[in-house]
């Protein structure tokens, strides 16, 4: 209606004018009125609403944080091209600052696993010096009163100063756990044990010791009861007994059906693959990639979270890996540039999104004859791929509302009014795809579910319920792989998000000091 | 009362050369002084010797050696000023020194005459010695003046100056130029231009230009009422234009500021907005960054503060670029 008005006065001002008669000029059209647009909501407004009312009471006092490095400039990674001129890009790389995450990894590794030494190897002291103190104390209270029975009218001076003499000669004897010889009265002995008291102290931190060993003396008091101990290594009629907090591991309170958690302890980051990036607080960023001697580009720029669910998938030589919605194919070319895959497909369910993936091919590797029998790019919905059994590897990065940038790009934004049945869909599409995913890998293999978006329904919802589709509708199983522990060493690099009630995956949380993700994924390896 | 004073200054000479023939036996002397003192009727010699009794003896020994210390004690003794306050003013302005008694007595009779009390004359002259300069070029009258002729109220000029003696320096044009500005700010109230001169006294040098842009951006980024928001109150102005942006942008990209809007309704309704949470004003450009973290953003951390400081003064530095770039485009 505007738009006829506004026709119709132009015609009429124009006759007008060429009458020369004057007219009043109207106002232009009340969509472009400043105060119209500074009112208007854009996508991303709406986006961010969604998101302060949701993500608040799910995260707390975490939000603020989050928030403020959602709506800040994203952090980089560099990921190097093997098939470039690697080895001076890595150098130049690293004069301007950056840092191999591989050595990082390694590193931190190392220093956990000494942490971790020491604490246990001070616990066990510990425990030691606690029971010594106490077979001394136990020595003292007997030693007087033997004293007393024998000598009832002897001073309780004498008694101490005579015990305590006694007490230095069997404290030699407590490093072992195991002391009788009180009543030893020999002075070449007491003299041996002497020297070896004086150096007791450095001795026991060299000390090879069997923590299982050490008896605590108020428990095992008669003497017979210390010598008759001996270790069992099995318990008869026990074969069938599991320990009750792994069986409760297997039920859930809240899910109607089994869920089998098991801990991975760590992941291995592949030998060949390179990946540079800035410390935590270090704001620089990586100049745009250029091409090297083999006509490809140097290194390819892309999330630092997005290494996470590749180095879950466990690639190994010789592995037939799906990436199921592989657009725009960063994760497909970190998968590529392991070395290791046998056999690499690239899956999208559109055109213009597998043109993509061919046109990062393109600048990453240079001979695609070379790769004709290893990688393929396919176009299909993944739910209606039917190469059962093949696959021992699947990446499932599903389609999800991209809070990131959702936030930042009004074109084509996920939270449009027009495509809010879609959004709403989101979580089931997802669910299909994830069960899909589990029917078709081989038994033995890993599926990823990653990403990257925020939202727990779009997460542990999802995988919450492919698991339970998958129980009900085949006898598949599948266990969740919890990797906490394999985690612990990244976390020097990535915020990770902890006590946020997440079931079955991992979360990186966008943090300004490190401005990675958000991501989410979650490990499922099916058994049978 | 003048030979027991005397006394006690000869008993200081005699005090010298003491320490200087054999070692020192301070407490001898003071007390002695303290003895003089007690028969003193007057409580600024029992000030003076406090002074001498609880300063380091090495520092009052070697101020007192000084005979212009000396006589400069004489002088403000008998204008009312305590001892240990000189001292101190000595020790913030060592020039001081080099005028004599007879200029102090003119400068405070001088300050005196306009309505400043002794504590005020002191302070105005350790904080600023070209006073003294002033007074002789008979420049103090034209200053004072001008002052007076700003219309922000006899009691609160005499505050403003004797905070900051400084503002004697500004010549008339500067503030003919500026007090109308800021009394436009300051609702017309002297007392405010007043109060915020003594916060901000950059204020009444700095280019308007800026001053304006810290305005402009309270009011029309941070959408701040600035009739309800008293400016004068705050430092505002003391910090930077960036640095006012960077925090506002930190609190609002964290979700703890939020744009107020136009809402029309009752003061319950409007109290029930989410923006009548917002952090005021001068919690936002007063406090130092661990206070900011503590009070105003505790779910965050100063890490993240540090970061994003860096964060966006890139993205500054980008628009600053870019907009150069347009102007350069449209000029050609």
């Amino acid at each position: 209606m505007y738009t006829n008005n506004c026709v119709i006065n132009t015609v009429c001002r124009n006759i007008l004018f060429r009458s020369s008669i004057y007219m009043q000029r109207r106002w232009k059209s009340k969509k472009v009125h400043w105060s119209v647009l500074a009112k208007k909501k854009y996508p991303v407004d709406k986006a961010l609403e969604h998101f302060d009312d949701f993500y608040k009471t799910v995260f707390g006092r975490k939000w603020p944080s989050i928030r403020l490095a959602l709506l800040s400039p994203h952090k980089y990674c560099a990921v190097i091209n093997n098939f470039g001129d690697s080895d001076t890009v890595v150098s130049d790389l690293q004069n301007i600052g950056a840092m191999n995450i591989r050595t990082l990894f390694e590193l931190e590794k190392e220093n956990i696993k000494t942490k971790k030494n020491e604490e246990r190897r001070r616990r066990d002291l510990e425990k030691i010096f606690k029971l010594d103190r106490k077979l001394e104390q136990m020595a003292i209270t007997k030693q007087q009163e033997e004293f007393e029975s024998l000598y009832p009218h002897r001073e309780s001076s004498e008694g101490t100063s005579v015990s305590a003499d006694i007490l230095n000669r069997s404290s030699s004897d407590t490093s072992h756990g195991i002391s009788d010889n009180i009543n030893r009265e020999d002075d070449a002995e007491s003299n041996r044990d002497g020297m070896s008291q004086k150096s007791l102290q450095s001795s026991l931190r060299e000390a090879e010791f069997d923590s299982h060993r050490l008896i605590d003396p108020a428990s095992g008091l008669s003497a017979g009861a210390l010598y008759e101990y001996v270790p069992a290594t099995r318990l008869k009629g026990m074969e069938d007994w599991i320990v009750e907090s792994q069986h409760y591991g297997y039920y859930r309170k809240d899910t109607d059906f089994p869920v089998c958690v098991e801990s991975d302890n760590d992941f291995i980051f592949p030998v060949h693959l390179q990946v540079l990036l800035f410390e935590r607080g270090n704001i620089s960023s990586f100049p745009s990639p250029k091409r090297g001697s083999t006509d490809v580009l140097n290194y390819y720029l892309m999330d630092g979270a997005s290494l996470l669910p590749v180095l879950a998938l466990g690639v190994n030589p010789g592995d037939r890996v799906l990436d199921m919605c592989a657009a725009p194919g960063g994760k497909s070319l970190l998968i590529l540039q392991t070395l290791f895959p046998a056999r690499l497909v690239c899956n999208d369910v559109r055109e213009s999104r597998t043109n993509r993936i061919h046109a990062v091919i393109k600048q990453y590797l240079y001979n695609d004859d070379m790769w004709k029998n290893q990688l393929f790019i396919t176009q299909r919905d993944g739910r209606d791929i039917d190469e059962c059994d093949v696959y021992n590897k699947i990446l499932v990065d599903v389609p999800c509302t991209t809070d990131r940038h959702s936030l930042h790009e009004n074109d084509n934004n996920i939270f449009k009014p027009g495509r809010t049945k879609e959004r709403l869909q989101i979580p089931e599409m997802q669910a299909e795809l994830l069960s899909h995913a589990l029917k078709l890998v081989q038994p033995g293999g890993t599926v990823v579910y990653s990403t990257c978006s925020l939202s727990p329904i779009q997460n542990d919802g999802v995988v919450h319920m492919a698991l339970r589709k998958v129980w009900e509708e085949t006898d598949i199983q599948v266990i969740v792989k919890d990797m906490t522990a394999a985690l612990e060493p990244i976390e020097c690099v990535y915020k990770l998000g902890h006590d946020l009630g997440l079931k079955y995956g991992h979360l990186v949380l966008p943090f300004i000091p490190c401005n990675f993700g958000p991501l989410y994924f979650c490990k499922l390896v099916r058994t049978k | 009362m003048h030979s027991l004073r005397r006394a006690s200054l000869v008993l200081l000479v005699w005090r010298r050369t003491c320490s200087c023939q054999n070692g020192t036996n301070a407490t001898k002397w003071k007390d002695r002084i303290l003895g003089y003192s007690s028969m003193m009727g007057r409580e600024s010699h029992r000030y003076y010797c406090t002074a001498v009794s609880n300063s380091s003896e090495q520092d009052t020994i070697h101020r007192l050696e000084d005979p212009r210390v000396v006589s400069l004690l004489e002088m403000t003794v008998k204008e009312g000023v305590t001892p240990s306050d000189v001292i101190n003013a000595l020790d913030i302005s060592p020039e001081l020194l080099n005028r004599s008694p007879l200029q102090w007595e003119n400068c405070f009779k001088e300050l005196k005459l306009y309505g400043f009390t002794q504590r005020h004359c002191l302070s105005m002259v350790a904080a600023y010695p070209y006073l003294f300069t002033l007074l002789e070029n008979n420049e103090l009258n034209l200053s004072m003046a001008q002052w007076m002729n700003c219309q922000l109220g006899y009691d609160n000029v005499l505050d403003l100056l004797a905070a900051c003696p400084h503002f004697l320096s500004v010549t008339g044009n500067e503030l003919s130029r500026r007090i109308p500005l800021l009394l436009s700010l300051g609702k017309s109230r002297g007392k405010n231009v007043v109060k915020l001169l003594q916060n901000c006294p950059g204020v009444l040098f700095a280019n308007w230009k800026d001053v304006e842009a810290k305005l402009d951006y309270v009011e029309k980024v941070m959408k701040i009422d600035t009739k309800k928001e008293n400016l004068t109150k705050c430092y505002m102005f003391n910090r930077s234009l960036d640095e006012i942006q960077t925090r506002h942008i930190f609190l609002q990209r964290a979700g703890i500021y939020v744009t107020p809007g136009k809402v029309k309704g009752t003061k319950v309704e409007q109290r029930q907005q989410p923006w009548s949470k917002n952090p005021s004003l001068s919690h936002i450009t007063d406090t130092s960054d661990e206070m900011f973290i503590s009070e105003v953003a505790p779910d965050l951390t100063l890490e993240e503060l540090e970061v994003f400081r860096e964060m966006y003064k890139e993205e500054l530095d980008m628009e600053d670029n870019s907009e150069n770039e347009d102007e350069l485009y449209d000029g050609e």
